[in-house]
């Protein structure tokens, strides 16, 4: 069975997870040639996320081939023994790579021994030729296999000297011994200079396929006075432009699709619903990118990717009568099987009555405020009040779909009657995948709040429902505002109207308001059952838990 | 005649104690507290229980807890008989009226209405209400009431009412640590301490992807059973993908994953 990129990536997460215990999750990058398995990058471990080139699962077989088990295998080794970010201090780019080299067969090596099934996943792997074929990296290449497996054939003098050395080494000293192995690169790395080898730090990569690009060893920036020297600029140039690509790409919300709706507003002065008055830009997620990006930009994501079961709640009880079993005699049906039993024939035995339970769901629509004051950060905090918002929906959402219920988290901003924004991050039914919770996560502070028309389009989304209870929860942190409204009591009275309409399809829309002084207004919209203050800002997902629950009850 | 003589335990069920946990459970026993006894699948709950059983030679009457269960499967209900109706007695009303240890598995399954009836057994009364019969039952000088559940597994709706719980001292069992678990699985099966060691590594690293991919890790139960399997000639990767990959999980992604974790530890 052929699996998704997104399964492979979460497999990949979990297999690394499994060898090392480490719950950094593996991401797949697309590389331009994926083709040739020698082309392109190696991956890259930062603290956050493994960077696994997919083009390592595309050579492969349909499963997780050897290769990709390989090059999990070693980054697992890499964090289990390896000590990140040493200092580079004086060694040249040459010897950066030797001493690169010598730690990954150090640290494979102490994996194998753990895990004697793991040499079988690198021999096979090594077996994959790079396409480079400079003098140094055919070196180190060879070098890499010998060091693997001792009793490879070797016509190359340094290489034979470099495996002679690593593995008395190894029996003398053992392989915790770090400093061991760094003395016996400096010497190798020396012998390459004596033998005037040419070294490229801007085109070399390691040639071994399945193995990292040792980044993760090395702290560059004690060198940053001689840039051009960097063995970094060369192997992981492209790492930080992938996440720049990604945010800037939010920033200008050409990550979204974008579609346009009118809806109406309630002018309270003259008492009429004006038609068409709003502009509602919807923007919801492009969906390739959604698979493009399919790895996983955190734990919590991972776990929720998968919806798991639904589970039943008691809405209510029925009662069955004449059940073969249950916890109460039906009298009815006793007499008549007693009646029975003494004309003689066989009585009936089902006499119980038996309590069956029907099953509750929720549907919740949570509305984030994005216009600009959320984005003011708190008194003497550096979190925003926007921060909160997005870490208590995150929390929100992976509970309820932990639940069983149904979710949709959105966001809204306005720039006057012509431009009210609206975000879909999730949706109903959406797995909560990485990639809505990164687009949330970048969500910016902008604009003012013209909380009806928001409201309105979130009503929409509920037409086709048919569950138990239906619920909007909107956080604030105040009244509504907008910059071509001056009657503060207009638009407090259009999304009471607009409460209003909800009410009328059946949903049963909450205020979460974070600034204590707009209550006066706030009430307003939404009635004093459905409205609570978070009066510490800090406590939001602690409100919006308990105004779930409630909501659920 | 001993009316709970099917409950006895008359083979000594082997425990490997991982720390002072028997010391506390006879001390509780003496006072009979009611006890829960927490801790993932598979990690040798049930054995404890049957052990203490055991060892304090008392009846030890099970329930398996589900959903569907309702108070009188453990009371008791009246049937009929072509004379009319008589009474049947559940498995707690039983152990409470003889003397037994019940021990209620995986309590949270059992929907929360049902589990208050043993409210007044918890208590200093130690009585149990028929209602239905018009008995009240005072419990027996030997019995004791255990529960079992699991706290990872369950979700916040399958939680003990606070009611419930705080009637009960509880004590906390994991999988025990490598060394003991091994010979546990020596113990249990004949197999070699070198393939338990391998076994129980295999194990540990799936533990680790609780929450992860996993509900649970795999427990020393499906290792017994992967032992038992190789012992009869099976190799161990297939034997380990019966019992513990395939049995763990459905999804493609993670059983692809742990077959692997299984491969890296066999040459």
């Amino acid at each position: 069975m052929m699996m998704t990129d997104s399964e492979h990536s979460r497999a990949l997460s979990i297999l690394l997870h499994g060898l090392s215990g480490s719950d950094i999750p593996v991401q797949l990058i697309p590389f331009s040639d994926e083709t040739k398995p020698g082309v392109g990058g190696r991956s890259i471990i930062d603290l956050e996320n493994i960077l696994f080139p997919s083009y390592i699962l595309h050579a492969a077989t349909p499963q997780l081939g050897a290769i990709a088990r390989a090059s999990i295998a070693h980054v697992a080794a890499h964090l289990l023994y390896s000590t990140p970010a040493r200092d580079v201090a004086r060694l040249k780019p040459m010897g950066i790579a030797v001493v690169s080299a010598i730690e990954d067969a150090r640290v494979e090596h102490l994996l194998m021994r753990r895990l004697p099934g793991v040499r079988r996943w690198f021999s096979q792997a090594m077996r994959v030729e790079s396409v480079e074929q400079s003098m140094f990296s055919s070196l180190i290449n060879k070098l890499s296999h010998c060091l693997l497996n001792e009793n490879v054939d070797i016509d190359d003098y340094w290489v034979s000297k470099a495996r002679d050395l690593f593995f008395s080494q190894t029996a003398q000293s053992g392989l915790e011994d770090y400093d061991g192995y760094r003395a016996i690169a400096s010497i190798l790395a020396n012998d390459l200079g004596q033998m005037r080898i040419q070294f490229n730090p801007q085109a070399y990569i390691n040639p071994v396929v399945y193995r990292d690009d040792n980044s993760y060893l090395w702290n560059f920036n004690s060198q940053q006075s001689e840039p051009d020297h960097s063995l970094e600029v060369s192997t992981s140039a492209y790492a930080p432009e992938v996440f720049k690509e990604k945010s800037t790409d939010m920033q200008q919300e050409s990550g979204f699709d974008t579609e346009t709706y009118l809806y109406p507003e309630w002018d309270y002065r003259s008492e009429i619903e004006r038609n068409d008055w709003c502009t509602i830009f919807e923007h919801t997620q492009k969906q390739s990118k959604v698979l493009n990006t399919s790895g996983m930009s955190q734990v919590a994501a991972q776990q929720a990717l998968r919806l798991p079961k639904q589970q039943t709640r008691v809405l209510g009880r029925k009662k069955l009568f004449r059940e073969q079993e249950g916890d109460l005699l039906d009298l009815n049906a006793v007499v008549d099987s007693v009646a029975l039993s003494r004309q003689g024939s066989l009585g009936d035995e089902r006499y119980y009555i038996r309590h069956t339970l029907r099953e509750k769901k929720v549907s919740l629509l949570l509305i984030l405020d994005l216009s600009a004051s959320v984005g003011n950060l708190l008194n003497g905090h550096s979190q925003s009040v926007l921060d909160l918002e997005k870490k208590a929906a995150t929390l929100l959402a992976n509970l309820a779909i932990k639940q069983g219920d149904r979710i949709a988290v959105h966001g809204f901003c306005s720039d006057k009657r012509s431009g009210v924004h609206y975000y879909r991050y999730l949706d109903f039914e959406q797995p909560l995948t990485a990639f809505g919770l990164q687009s949330l996560q970048n969500a910016t502070p902008q604009y003012s709040t013209r909380m009806g028309a928001a409201l309105r389009h979130g009503i929409s989304f509920f037409n086709r429902d048919d569950v138990d209870t239906r619920a909007i929860i909107m956080i604030t942190d105040g009244a509504p505002s907008d910059i071509d409204v001056f009657d503060p009591r207009y638009l407090v009275e259009d999304a009471r109207m607009a409460v209003r309409d909800s009410v009328k399809s059946g949903i049963d829309t909450y205020g979460l308001i974070l600034d204590p002084d707009a209550a006066d207004q706030t009430v307003k919209i939404f009635g004093s059952r459905r409205h609570r203050i978070v009066s510490r800002a800090q406590s939001l997902g602690m409100h919006l838990e308990s105004l779930y629950r409630q909501i659920r009850s | 005649m001993d009316m709970l003589e099917q409950y006895r335990i008359t083979q000594e069920p082997y425990y490997s104690a991982s720390g002072n946990e028997v010391a506390r459970y006879k001390q509780a026993y003496a006072h009979r507290i009611p006890l829960i006894l927490k801790g993932p699948t598979g990690c040798g709950k049930t054995r404890f229980i049957e052990h203490m059983a055991y060892v304090l030679d008392k009846p030890l009457v099970t329930v398996a807890c589900n959903e569907d269960m309702s108070a009188s499967d453990l009371i008791g209900r009246f049937l009929l008989d072509p004379q009319g109706t008589f009474w049947h007695d559940g498995p707690l009303t039983q152990a409470v009226r003889y003397g037994g240890i019940c021990y209620l598995d995986e309590i949270v399954e059992a929907r929360q209405d049902t589990t208050v009836v043993i409210h007044p057994l918890t208590d200093s009364r130690r009585i149990l209400p028929l209602d239905k019969k018009g008995e009240l039952l005072h419990a027996h000088p030997d019995f004791q009431l255990v529960v079992s559940y699991n706290p990872g597994y369950q979700s916040h709706s399958k939680d003990m009412k606070a009611s419930t719980r705080q009637r009960f001292a509880a004590m906390e069992f994991d999988y025990p640590d490598a060394a003991i678990e091994a010979g546990v699985l020596t113990h249990e099966t004949g197999i070699s301490l070198e393939m338990s060691a391998v076994l129980v590594s295999i194990a540990q690293q799936t533990r680790l992807l609780k929450k992860q991919g996993l509900q649970e890790g795999a427990s020393t139960r499906m290792l017994i059973y992967a032992a038992r399997m190789i012992l009869d000639g099976m190799s161990p990767r297939d034997s380990c993908d019966m019992t513990i990959v395939s049995a763990l999980s459905d999804e493609a992604d993670t059983t692809e994953s742990l077959r692997a974790l299984v491969d890296a530890h066999f040459a």
